[in-house]
């Protein structure tokens, strides 16, 4: 089975095992965990047999023209390193993965404010600290992560402030799942949380950023307090001082292919938001669409390969090469090994996830909604009251230009439906997500002159 | 039952815009729209207004290009509504008319753009041949290969965005009721009026009573149609548009070719929009094309569009197409609008096809008066659903 692997990035790994560009992939990979995902990257980098497609970028998925004839139930409209072609494939996987879910609030746009985990990527793969003086802000236990990765290359972490009220990582480690099936995951958390009491590192629970300030860059993050209703009492606040705020409130599943593929999704709060609707096999509703990893839910990088296993094994079936009985044989194992993972990550999701409502109490009328287009909450919220007919995200983007930017929407997404969900009283998924539409990431203009339908290997 | 005046069958900008002119001369006025508001052609076109003929209008031969001409009339009398529209709906339209340019890059377009420029003298048009020092004096940002163009002094440009939801806005604000996410399932003549059944979108059955039913339903005005059980010619075409990310301002006019696909502008926000008529694609559902889903784009043309686009004005090529989306209008077999009422069908009217962006607010105000006073201030006879009678004849039973 001729196989094409299509990454963004130079290296693959992905986000969990992101590479330094020069480094050899044995000195690249941080961390004790991710044994599994390790091995598997391990088992396929080597191979000639994939036609690898790095600094690639999938920028659609069609059916293909009933006016040029070639085979493919698929066509894939592709940006490479030198220009744009069209690919045909009889099956396609999307692998897409996740990005941090943004929080907006008054100054979440300055310079300095940025995703944990974006923090942690730059460690990762340019080995580099992008900071000093670290604030880390959000409701995920990855932030611990990262803020133990900092102080282990010297950087100062001034705070982690966590939304939950009551000790997050305790109740983790408490839960009688969990201590039995994931030991080694439990055992390197408290490991964690030893190092940064160590380092006198403040963990703060119950608060929230709502406020971002300093000249230019970001010189200060203020917190305040979260009632036992979940409502933000702006009350009660603390400052702290620092150059690098890093917020950590979950993940939204990178969806925008699956969607403009016109794949059915649905919505799961705390789960990554849109996700693509699946069988047993993690056949899209889309023939010969596949969907693996954090698109199905984001259940974590174990969770990712064992999806990966069942949807390889499931597009074997599909194009014949097995029959039920031995697709089932092959699956088996890893299905097992999946619900396992998936019981684990439900539990985190569930504890892992902010106040329903936090967004939508961050977003005060002046706070910037819509980074690419400059638009800000109140612009939404005035559309809103004036033109009762917009109900969905489509048409106030029509409406008001948020979502139209560079990021097609990707970053305001998620709060533009909460506070068109709150205007009409309704679940954020009656609001929908924007339509994705080809290219799903921009592309220079210049690059697309010359089209190959038959591009060269690499 | 409730009872209204008019019942106007679609929310795209000339149903939107009809219920605005109905309900200020006082009529009542329901409109009905499936989806949401603005969301289909009415939104999702490039914003253009151009009263020069267009390419699809004269590339098919002198004989019928000089039937088409007969449209600058209308297309004269929608230039005027343009310029007094802002203010009559007191809101910001991004309505630009700075010049339009066709433009010529060959001997034989050079022809076209002569053919075309007296096509338009002849019908009250006042359009100029620039030579390419000319054009090159106001439009710097255009290509060497320009050698010479027409150029009308009014084109240009509005947001589709804004329009139809400020008609509906104020249409509101005068009383008229909009319904969205509302579908048609029946329409009854019954005794002097129609009676229009209703579904929304928790499932709620209503009926209303309209002494006239506007069917201002686009790409889908057939379907309103087989609910009376008429023909109306109309076929839905899936086209596509791209935009361009923000750029210092560049470009002022609207920027069409003489013998290509293509129009161009960069709107207020900085985007450049690509469009001109390139096709996308109906998604397939057994032996049928589905009209109801979004088109797929046809990527060879999002690119051969964009590539014109950057041969035109090189400027383009250094920066990102941002994405290309579709949309599906509505074209008569003939080209021409349907616009005026079915004389097999008594109180049925139909405002559809055509260059329903430009003219659509034209339309609108027209079809008001042909169906509040029965007659209208310039003549659309030329567009009249009685040129289907031959069709029509067979199918309605009054």
């Amino acid at each position: 089975m001729g196989v094409t692997l299509i990454d963004e990035q130079s290296q693959p790994g992905g986000q969990i095992l992101r590479q330094p560009p020069s480094f050899s992939v044995a000195h690249g990979l941080p961390g004790k965990l991710h044994d599994g995902v390790k091995s598997a990257l391990h088992a396929v980098l080597d191979r000639q047999d994939i036609d690898w497609r790095l600094q690639s970028t999938a920028l659609g998925i069609m059916r293909p023209s009933p006016y040029r004839a070639a085979g493919g139930a698929h066509e894939l409209w592709i940006q490479g390193p030198s220009g744009s072609y069209l690919l045909r494939a009889r099956a396609v996987l999307l692998a897409t993965g996740c990005y941090e879910r943004p929080l907006a609030f008054p100054g979440w746009t300055l310079p300095g404010v940025m995703g944990a985990g974006a923090i942690q990527n730059f460690m990762k793969s340019q080995q580099f600290v992008p900071g000093d003086r670290f604030v880390l802000a959000g409701s995920h236990p990855l932030q611990l992560v990262v803020a133990d990765q900092l102080l282990s290359v010297g950087a100062k972490v001034e705070s982690i402030v966590f939304t939950q009220r009551s000790q997050l990582p305790s109740r983790v480690l408490r839960h009688p799942l969990l201590a039995l099936r994931h030991r080694r995951q439990l055992l390197e958390t408290s490991r964690i949380l030893r190092r940064l009491r160590r380092a006198g590192v403040p963990i703060i629970f119950g608060h929230t950023i709502v406020r971002a300030e300093g000249v230019g860059d970001v010189e200060r993050a203020t917190m305040a307090a979260i009632d036992t209703n979940g409502a933000i009492d702006h009350r009660r606040t603390q400052v702290f001082e620092c150059d690098r705020i890093g917020l950590c409130h979950g993940f939204l599943a990178t969806s925008e292919l699956a969607r403009q593929a016109g794949a059915d999704m649905h919505w799961k709060d705390g789960a990554g938001g849109w996700l693509a609707r699946h069988d047993d096999w993690f056949e899209s509703s889309i023939e010969n669409l596949f969907v693996a990893g954090e698109i199905t839910g984001v259940d974590g990088a174990d969770a990712a390969l064992e999806k990966g296993r069942i949807a390889a094994v499931g597009i074997l079936r599909s194009l014949g090469r097995f029959d039920d009985g031995r697709a089932g044989g092959l699956a088996s194992a890893a299905r097992k090994r999946l619900s396992r993972q998936q019981r684990f990550a439900a539990i985190l999701q569930q504890l892992a996830r902010p106040p329903a409502s936090l967004a939508l109490q961050t977003m005060s009328d002046d706070t910037i909604l819509c980074r690419c287009e400059s638009i800000h909450c109140g612009e939404l919220r005035r559309a809103l009251a004036e033109n009762k007919h917009v109900l969905t995200a489509d048409a106030a983007k029509l409406m008001t230009r948020v979502g139209m930017g560079l990021c097609q929407g990707r970053l305001c997404a998620d709060n533009v439906a909460r506070v068109i969900a709150a205007a009409r009283n309704v679940q954020p998924h009656e609001v929908g997500p924007f339509q994705a539409q080809a290219p799903v990431k921009p592309v220079p203009v210049a690059s697309l002159g010359s089209l190959n339908s038959t591009p060269p290997r690499s | 039952m409730k009872s209204v005046h008019v019942a106007v069958l679609g929310g795209g900008l000339v149903g939107c815009a009809t219920a605005y002119y109905l309900a200020k001369r006082g009529a009542s006025v329901l409109l009905v729209e499936r989806g949401d508001l603005n969301r289909e052609a009415s939104g999702r076109n490039a914003g253009s207004l151009h009263f020069q003929l267009e390419y699809r209008l004269i590339r098919y031969g002198d004989e019928l290009a000089s039937q088409f001409a007969r449209i600058i009339p209308l297309s004269l009398f929608a230039l005027e509504a343009w310029r007094g529209l802002e203010s009559e709906l007191q809101a910001d339209l991004e309505v630009g008319m700075h010049g339009g340019l066709i433009v010529a890059e060959s001997a034989a377009d050079l022809a076209m753009l002569e053919k075309r420029q007296a096509l338009q003298e002849k019908w009250g048009l006042a359009s100029q041949l620039l030579t390419a020092a000319e054009v090159r004096r106001i439009a710097p940002y255009l290509a060497e290969s320009v050698i010479a163009a027409g150029y009308f002094p009014h084109e240009g440009h509005a947001n589709p965005r804004l329009v139809a939801p400020a008609f509906a806005r104020r249409a509101e604000e005068l009383g008229a009721t909009i319904q969205s996410q509302t579908r048609v399932t029946a329409l009854m003549r019954d005794g002097a009026g129609w009676v229009v059944t209703m579904i929304d979108r928790k499932g709620r059955v209503e009926e209303v009573v309209a002494n006239a039913v506007l069917n201002a339903a686009g790409a889908w005005a057939g379907e309103i149609g087989a609910l009376a059980h008429l023909h109306l010619p109309i076929f839905a075409v899936p086209l596509s548009m791209n935009v361009i990310e923000r750029a210092a301002p560049l470009i002022p006019h609207l920027v069409q070719h003489a013998s290509q696909r293509l129009t161009l502008k960069q709107v207020a926000a900085g985007n450049i929009l690509v469009g001109g008529g390139w096709s996308s694609r109906f998604s397939r559902e057994g032996a049928a094309m589905n009209t109801q889903r979004r088109a797929e784009p046809v990527i060879e043309n999002v690119m051969a569009n964009l590539s014109l686009a950057a041969r035109l004005v090189p400027a383009i090529g250094s920066l990102h197409l941002l994405r290309s989306w579709t949309g599906i209008t509505g074209i008569t077999t003939d080209q021409m609008p349907l616009l005026g009422a079915v004389p097999e069908a008594p109180g049925f009217f139909v405002a559809a096809g055509g260059a329903a962006f430009t003219h659509g607010p034209t339309y609108a105000r027209l079809i008001s008066e042909l169906i509040l006073d029965g007659r209208t201030s310039v003549n659309i006879d030329l567009y009249s659903p009685a040129r289907f009678s031959h069709i029509n004849s067979f199918m309605a039973s009054v």
